[in-house]
């Protein structure tokens, strides 16, 4: 199935735009997966040290915000378009 | 008196002239113009986007503006700071922002601060205004602000920007609040970021227009949503924001589920 991706702030350059994936897969497989496959800068953003996905990073998904524990359990369906926002406080 | 024969409520016939082209927006008039007048608002930075927030509360008349901000004007400020001048390099920012704003509207009552956001002083900040406006550069200070505020009641009109993104949101009582979107300062985060004034200027007006719907009741603000704007490609959303039983700041106050 096919994930639509945005990325926003310090990311707005970063790509894919689009992701094939297995049926059955988390929101948090493909955060895990845009990191292993992208640069440093990405997976920074994307991944705390250990690996788990960064809490301060806001995840929403067909608009809906996916608060950091409900992550590793949200299974997305084909179209889903995620939106990957590292946090941002320009003032 | 004479106002209050003319149903300005309160204010003076030279206010009611000064504000004569607001007092016709749909869901605001004269009840709005004397809610503002009654509030007080603090603003945490009067940068690029806390001084474009103050500049249009100043000019609706906001009764009394709390401007919070440490430090001397420095040169490389003013390509967002429109509040300050380039005379002005050196001297105290909060100083020159309040005299641009007394200029601009002498009806309203600016109080300076010399501090940025502390442990020390956000609970005495926040308590002597109705609404904040947090629009500092760090996320420590929003935070602060964002825990006194959701402590004391009162709301929280979020605003930031980098590069050619824009985000606001608003935290009311009962409602999500900051730090369920950032449980703890982000590590990444530096103080120095890409900025075009028009950028930050921009999320600061909306941020004035957000204090203004909370304070007059003339529209639904943007609790429970977070508003994100892309100016490089003219595109925004409005995402929900779920308030989170975990947060440690709001947490208890969140309807238990169902
Ligand atoms: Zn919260």
């Amino acid at each position: 199935m096919q994930i639509f991706i945005t990325f926003t702030g310090p990311l707005r350059q970063a790509g894919p735009n689009a992701v094939d994936v297995p049926e059955g897969t988390t929101l948090a497989d493909v955060c895990r997966r845009l990191a292993d496959e992208s640069a440093g800068e990405v997976r920074r953003h994307l991944l705390t040290v250990d690996g788990d996905i960064e809490p301060s990073l806001l995840v929403a998904v067909n608009g809906a915000g996916v608060p950091p524990e409900e992550r590793s359990c949200r299974r997305l369906v084909d179209g889903d378009e995620l939106l990957l926002m590292p946090p941002i406080a320009g003032g | 008196m004479i106002a209050d024969e003319q149903g300005g409520g309160g204010l003076a016939p030279d206010e009611l002239d000064r504000y004569s082209w607001q007092r016709s927006v749909a869901g605001f008039g004269d009840d709005g113009q004397r809610r503002l007048k009654a509030a007080a608002v603090l603003v945490s930075r009067v940068g690029g986007v806390g001084g474009a927030a103050a500049t249009y509360l100043a000019a609706a008349g906001v009764g009394r503006l709390v401007l919070a901000h440490a430090g001397n004007l420095r040169r490389n400020d003013l390509n967002r700071q429109t509040l300050m001048s380039t005379p002005g390099i050196g001297r105290p920012r909060v100083e020159q922002a309040a005299e641009r704003l007394r200029d601009l509207n002498p009806h309203v009552v600016v109080e300076t601060v010399p501090e940025n956001a502390t442990a020390d002083n956000a609970a005495r900040l926040v308590a002597g205004c109705d609404l904040v406006v947090g629009a500092a550069p760090l996320f420590a200070e929003r935070l602060l602000l964002n825990a006194e505020a959701v402590r004391q009641g009162r709301p929280l009109v979020d605003a930031a920007m980098y590069d050619a993104e824009a985000r606001l949101m608003s935290v009311v009582p009962g409602g999500p609040c900051l730090a369920c979107l950032y449980p703890a300062p982000p590590p990444h985060w530096r103080r120095e970021f890409p900025v075009l004034g028009a950028v930050a200027g921009t999320v600061g007006a909306l941020a004035a227009l957000e204090t203004i719907k909370i304070l007059t009741g003339c529209g639904p603000p943007l609790a429970g949503r977070l508003w994100t704007f892309d100016t490089a490609a003219m595109t925004c959303r409005t995402l929900t924001i779920p308030a989170r039983r975990e947060c440690p700041v709001c947490g208890l106050a969140c309807p238990a589920p169902p």
